[in-house]
C-alpha cells in the first residue's frame, strides 16, 4: 500500500511539496555551527569513540591495531561521509590508549582481584610528555583502586554532627561556610557560568559511564563513576552516579558490593527515582 | 543543499562565520551532511519554527554526547531521527510550547527555476501540511513522518520506534486515515 493509493493526489502534491521543503539559508547554519563549538568548547573535547581495547595497559596499542581499528570502522561505514565520522574519533581513541589513557583504567586488575597500582591510586593523567589534550573532566581525577573495587570509599558519610553526606562522598574535609563575607572577584554571571559547566562535566562523565555500560564494559564504566566520585564527590548527578554504579557492580557478577552499595544509596537517597532501577539490577538473573 | 539552491538567493552570500574545524571531527562531519534533515524532521515533529534553532542545537549537542554508542553497522539518519524525536518530545512536554500556527520565520533558500506563483501554493501546501499533522497522534505522526516525507523503510522506523512491525504498518495506516482527514478539514476551511 502506497500513499498514492490512499491519500490522493492533492494530499500527494502537498506531501511531495513538503518532501521538497527548502532549506534554511547558510547564515542560520553557521550560526547553529558557532553556537555549538562555543557550548561544546565548555563541555571540552569529544568522547572517545568506542573501542574494545579500553583496558590495555598503558603502552601497548600499536599502530597496527590503530589501523585496524581504523579500517574496520570504515568497512562497516560503508565509505563517504560515515566512514569519516567514525575513522577520525577512532584515531583519536587509539591514540589516546597508545599514550596511556587505558593505564588509567586500571580499575581492571582491582575488578579481577588484581594488586593495585602505585599505592593503591591511579590517574587518567595520559604521560605529560605526550602532549595530548583529554577531555578535561578526565584529566585531573585519581581514582582509588580499592575503592572502585569494593565501593566502601565511596559510602555514605555521616560527619560528626550527624549529617550525612554523599554517598560517594571522599575523605576530604567539607568545606565550612564562612561567616564572614570577603569581596569575590567573580561576578554572579561568571559563578553561574562555572556551575554550568561544573554541571556540563559532570554530565560528559556520567554520559560515557552510561555509555560504557550499555556496551557491558564494567570495568570502563565504573573508572568513569569513580572519576565522578573523586571530582564531584557532593555533584548534582551523585544518585545518578551511584545508581548506574550499582548497576555496573551487579552486572559484572560483585552482587555483594552492589547490595551493600544500594543499601547505603537507599539510606541516603530514600526517594530517589533511580532506586527501582538498582534495584532492578540486583534482581535480575546474571 | 545544492549549489544551485544556494546561488538562487543573494542574502546566501553572507559568509559562514564558523570554519568547519570549530566543532569536533565527528560532530562536524554530521553536522554538515545532515543538518537539513534533522531541520525538516524538527519541523516535521512539532517544532515551532521560532525554537527550531534552539532545538536543533540541543540535538547535536546530544549527537556529540552520544556518538560513542553510535552502532557503525546501522545508517545514521534513523538513528538521527531517534534523538531528534526523543528531543523534539521534550521540547513539547515543556510548557512553553502552545499550539500555533506553524509558519517559517527563518529565511529559506528558494528552489532554482520555480516561479513565484509555484512557489506560493508550495508554501501553502507545506504549511497545510505541518498544520494537518498537528492533528495527528504523535506516536502515529512519528512513523508517518519517517516513512511518508523522509522515505525511511519500515525496518529502519522499528530500529526507532523500537516496535514490531505489523504494530508500525497499523500505526501507518491510522496516521493516513488522520492526516488525510485533517488535510481536508483544513482545506475546507481556506476555501470557505
Amino acid at each position: 500500500m502506497t500513499s498514492r493509493e490512499t491519500l490522493g493526489r492533492v494530499l500527494h502534491d502537498a506531501l511531495a511539496a513538503e518532501r521538497s521543503a527548502p532549506v534554511p539559508i547558510a547564515a542560520v547554519k553557521a550560526r547553529l555551527g558557532e553556537r555549538l563549538a562555543i557550548t561544546i568548547g565548555g563541555l571540552a573535547s569529544p568522547p572517545a569513540a568506542p573501542v574494545d581495547e579500553t583496558v590495555r595497559p598503558a603502552g601497548t596499542a600499536s599502530s597496527e591495531a590503530a589501523s585496524d581499528a581504523v579500517s574496520q570502522a570504515t568497512a562497516h561505514a560503508g565509505g563517504g561521509e560515515l566512514a569519516a565520522f567514525l575513522a577520525k574519533p577512532a584515531v583519536i581513541a587509539v591514540a589516546m590508549l597508545t599514550i596511556g589513557f587505558g593505564a588509567g583504567l586500571v580499575a581492571a586488575p582491582a575488578l579481577r582481584g588484581g594488586a593495585a597500582t602505585d599505592g593503591g591510586t591511579t590517574a587518567y593523567k595520559p604521560s605529560p610528555a605526550a602532549g595530548v589534550m583529554l577531555p578535561a573532566a578526565l584529566e585531573s581525577p585519581v581514582v582509588d583502586a580499592a575503592v572502585v573495587h569494593d565501593g566502601v570509599g565511596a559510602a555514605p558519610q555521616q560527619d560528626e554532627s550527624g549529617r550525612r553526606g554523599s554517598p560517594s562522598g571522599s575523605h576530604e574535609p567539607r568545606p565550612t561556610r564562612r561567616k564572614n563575607k570577603t569581596p569575590v572577584s567573580t561576578t554572579s554571571a561568571d559563578s553561574r557560568r562555572t556551575t554550568d559547566w561544573d554541571l556540563a562535566a559532570e554530565q560528559a562523565i556520567i554520559e560515557f559511564a552510561r555509555a560504557a555500560l550499555h556496551r557491558r564494559d564494567m570495568v570502563t564504566a565504573i573508572a568513569h563513576l569513580g572519576n565522578h566520585a573523586s571530582q564531584f564527590p557532593n555533584g548534582r548527578l551523585g544518585e545518578e552516579r551511584d545508581a548506574l554504579w550499582i548497576q555496573a557492580l551487579a552486572a559484572s557478577g560483585d552482587r555483594d558490593t552492589a547490595a551493600d552499595r544500594l543499601a547505603r544509596v537507599r539510606d541516603a537517597y530514600p526517594h530517589s527515582l533511580f532506586l527501582p532501577v538498582a534495584e532492578r539490577a540486583i534482581e535480575e538473573p546474571r | 543543499m545544492s549549489s544551485a539552491q544556494a546561488q538562487a538567493v543573494p542574502i546566501e552570500a553572507a559568509p559562514a562565520r564558523v570554519p568547519p574545524t570549530a566543532l569536533p571531527p565527528s560532530l562536524a562531519a554530521v553536522y554538515e551532511a545532515y543538518f537539513d534533515y534533522v531541520w525538516h524532521a524538527l519541523r516535521r515533529l512539532g517544532v515551532h519554527e521560532r525554537d527550531l534553532e534552539d532545538v536543533a542545537h540541543d540535538v547535536f549537542l546530544a549527537v556529540h554526547r552520544r556518538y560513542a554508542d553510535f552502532d557503525a553497522t546501522r545508517p545514521v539518519r534513523p538513528w538521527l531521527f531517534g534523538i531528534s524525536m526523543r528531543v523534539a518530545s521534550d521540547y513539547r512536554r515543556s510548557a512553553r510550547v502552545r499550539r500555533e500556527v506553524l509558519r517559517a520565520d527563518f529565511p529559506e533558500v528558494h528552489a532554482a527555476g520555480r516561479g513565484p506563483q509555484e512557489q506560493v501554493s508550495a508554501a501553502e501546501a507545506r504549511r497545510l501540511v505541518l498544520e494537518a499533522l498537528e492533528d495527528v497522534e504523535m506516536k502515529y505522526r512519528v512513523v508517518f513522518v519517517m516513512h511518508e516525507l523522509h522515505e525511511h523503510s519500515m525496518p529502519e522506523i522499528a530500529s526507532v520506534v523500537d516496535a514490531p512491525l505489523n504494530t508500525l504498518y497499523s500505526r501507518l495506516r491510522l496516521a493516513r486515515r488522520q492526516f488525510a482527514a485533517a488535510f481536508e478539514r483544513l482545506r475546507m476551511r481556506g476555501a470557505a
